[in-house]
């Protein structure tokens, strides 16, 4: 009963109209974001951020959020028209929705991706409705020990799945970490690794890091491309409101895509991208006519849309609740909320509700927004992402260049986004996961005051991470999570010599 | 014949680039062990931990970590990094180019102020590195969009930007 209370307030607190607008413009942003090719939620959350500084915390953190899952909609335009997709986890809507927009069913890829998004978006924000508080409220019960075993684990996870190689991925959270020390220590004040300068002494912001990582690290990678376009007319695109024939194939599909990417958007590290193509290997395999996948299969499109979807909101449920980011937009997200002096986990819901509320009830309201945008305005975003292509590149560096120096006032923090933008650009080049590195800092300054104060409690014995069930089994699953590629090589070898 | 052997100098280019990547990383992990090492405590009287235990323990587990990778490199088991960007002259002539344009732009943003700064960059950036070849006159209007757009979004948030140094 309490949380339909508490919902109800947040749905009364949007009912004005600059939370109303700026719910749109995210989803608005989100959408032409996404739509983008080269830059992604990601780089759009962490170019708007200090943007966002200036406005109401509510404000700024609903358009936050509904750039990111707007984005998770509008990945699917380019992908379908231009075969690019616009974000990672619209991969397999670029290789099954081009094909159909090929045969003229173009239209309806796009209606069926806006269907089951919608429909996968808002089963998700129930869902989220109901989890998050419930799991905040037993996060309340946590320790020092507990939350310091809970952010390893969370890094367990993001080191194994975000990447082929886990050992890379342990590589960049150390790097992360390391960041993370830089700057004044949180307990004794004593300064760390500032090298006798005085702009370190503040530690590394997170918002030019991000900008550099994501933002300009990307429209570097975007640069190198430069072949032909190949690409569907609008005239070409057919129907967009799919017919009885087509929702009866697409609802089971689109119901599987749902279930999948939210319980992949609860794990950390397993992003929409990993939702994507796990709904795409069971729709392939539970398929009436899988001769179809490969060639333009609407029941793909609609499962791994839906996926991507519900995970974007099932990613929310670890913010909000436990202050563990599962992806790289998350933990800009998770910045931000820290930017307003906002702490996610228990004590959004307990002290700043209006907030924690307002956010998701804006959820249910940006997915409405998005669906009619959708369905109803697909050739005016086509006609947006066409013009805002030859603007694109220098209106990013413009957008980076303002808010790194705004923030303080200072040229450092513009070249410590120049500066992370390439170390970030050679490290993808070089398989190095960035959002273990972003994760890193973001969770560091948390990791290390939990391990300190459990150690401390303790009388600096380590066995206190060791005392309580709750704590062993976040440790036990996080080491597990490390050591299972390792025990599946090793499975693979004895199998294979068996073989022999 | 002949593509074996390109095939096994690309792995072999590969497999230097990884390490000497990881090289760097272990340096700098050997670099912050020393220094709080040297700099910071690691022990505390009061809060047992010192400030330095925490980066000590971090840059020892990043060193064996890079050691873990390099004899993984040396094993071919991350023969995936993509190389081509950064030994291709073509693919990397435009991020290459736009780098240079933005190290430009920040040596001038001080001297220049940011309209000013922003403008030409936007105006080099479209004329010389955009795939899609229009007027001059265009680009200078596209500059100026961009630019004025950006400036009057900060100044109506009352976020402050670089002035030129006469104002």
């Amino acid at each position: 009963m309490d949380i339909f209370t508490e919902l109800f307030k947040g749905f009364q607190g949007l009912l004005n109209v600059n939370t109303i607008f700026f719910c749109f413009l995210g989803v608005m942003l989100g959408q032409v974001i996404g739509a983008l090719p080269g830059i992604g939620p990601s780089a759009g959350t962490a170019i708007l951020l200090p943007v966002a500084f200036s406005l109401d915390p509510k404000n700024a953190l609903i358009m936050l959020c509904g750039i990111y899952y707007g984005a998770m909609y509008g990945g699917t335009v380019t992908s379908v028209l231009l075969n690019i997709p616009g974000e990672s986890s619209a991969v397999i809507s670029a290789l099954e929705g081009f094909k159909l927009a090929k045969k003229g069913r173009g239209g309806v890829a796009l209606g069926i991706a806006a269907i089951g998004s919608f429909i996968a978006g808002t089963v998700g924000v129930v869902a989220l409705t109901f989890f998050a508080p419930e799991l905040a409220k037993k996060a309340l019960l946590f320790g020092p020990a507990e939350k310091f075993a809970l952010i390893a684990m969370a890094f367990a996870f993001v080191s194994s799945l975000t990447t082929g190689s886990t050992t890379k991925g342990i590589v960049a959270l150390l790097i992360g970490l390391i960041l993370a020390t830089v700057g004044a220590d949180v307990i004794t004040g004593v300064p760390r690794l500032v090298f006798g300068t005085d702009w370190l002494a503040d530690g590394f912001d997170f918002v030019p890091l991000a900008m550099g990582f994501f933002a300009l690290a990307e429209i570097m990678s975007s640069m190198e491309y430069t072949g032909p376009v190949e690409e569907i007319s609008l005239s070409e695109l057919g129907k967009v409101i799919p017919t009885a024939q087509d929702m009866k194939r697409s609802w089971v599909p689109i119901g599987r895509g749902t279930l999948i990417g939210f319980i992949c958007g609860l794990m950390p590290g397993a992003g929409a991208t990993i939702a994507g193509f796990l709904s795409y290997g069971v729709e392939k395999r539970y398929a009436k006519h899988p001769e179809e996948f490969g060639d333009g299969s609407l029941e793909a499109v609609a499962a791994t849309e839906s996926a991507n979807n519900a995970c974007a909101a099932g990613h929310m449920v670890p913010l909000m609740s436990l202050a563990i980011p599962g992806t790289a937009t998350t933990a800009i997200l998770l910045s931000g909320f820290m930017m307003f002096g906002l702490q996610p986990g228990p004590s959004l819901f307990t002290q700043h509700p209006d907030v924690a509320w307002g956010i998701i009830a804006s959820m249910y309201m940006g997915n409405v927004m998005l669906v009619i945008m959708n369905i109803a305005a697909i050739p005016f975003f086509v006609w947006v992402i066409k013009k805002a292509t030859p603007f694109m590149i220098p209106l990013v560096i413009a957008l980076l260049v303002a808010g790194g120096y705004s923030m303080k006032n200072s040229m450092n923090d513009v070249w410590i986004t120049v500066g992370s933008g390439v170390v970030g650009y050679l490290l993808v080049k070089l398989k190095f996961p960035l959002v273990s590195i972003l994760l890193g800092v973001v969770l560091g300054g948390m990791a290390e005051t939990n391990f300190r104060q459990a150690l401390r409690i303790s009388d600096g014995s380590m066995l206190v991470f060791l005392q309580r069930p709750i704590c062993v089994t976040m440790l036990v699953i996080g080491l597990l999570m490390l050591l299972s590629p390792a025990v599946m090589g090793f499975m693979r070898k004895g199998a294979r010599l068996k073989k022999a | 014949m002949e593509s074996n052997t390109l095939q096994n100098h690309e792995t072999t280019r590969k497999r230097q680039f990884g390490i000497a990547a990881i090289a760097i990383m272990a340096v700098f992990s050997l670099v912050i062990a020393v220094t709080t090492y040297l700099t910071m405590p690691l022990e505390d009287p009061v809060y047992l931990l010192g400030p330095g235990l925490y980066p000590f323990g971090l840059s020892i587990l990043l060193f064996i970590a890079c050691c873990v990778v390099f004899w993984e490199i040396r094993l071919g088991r991350h023969d995936d990094i993509d190389i081509r960007s950064l030994i291709d002259r073509v693919t990397m002539k435009k991020p290459a180019g736009l780098l240079a344009l933005i190290a430009a732009c920040l040596l001038l943003l001080p001297i220049l102020g940011y309209l000013i700064t922003m403008f030409l960059f936007s105006f080099a950036e479209m004329t010389l590195l955009e795939q899609e070849k229009r007027k001059w006159w265009v680009n200078m209007i596209y500059a100026l969009a961009v630019t004025g757009g950006v400036y009057a979004l900060f100044s109506a948030l009352s976020m402050t930007l670089p002035e030129p140094f006469w104002l």
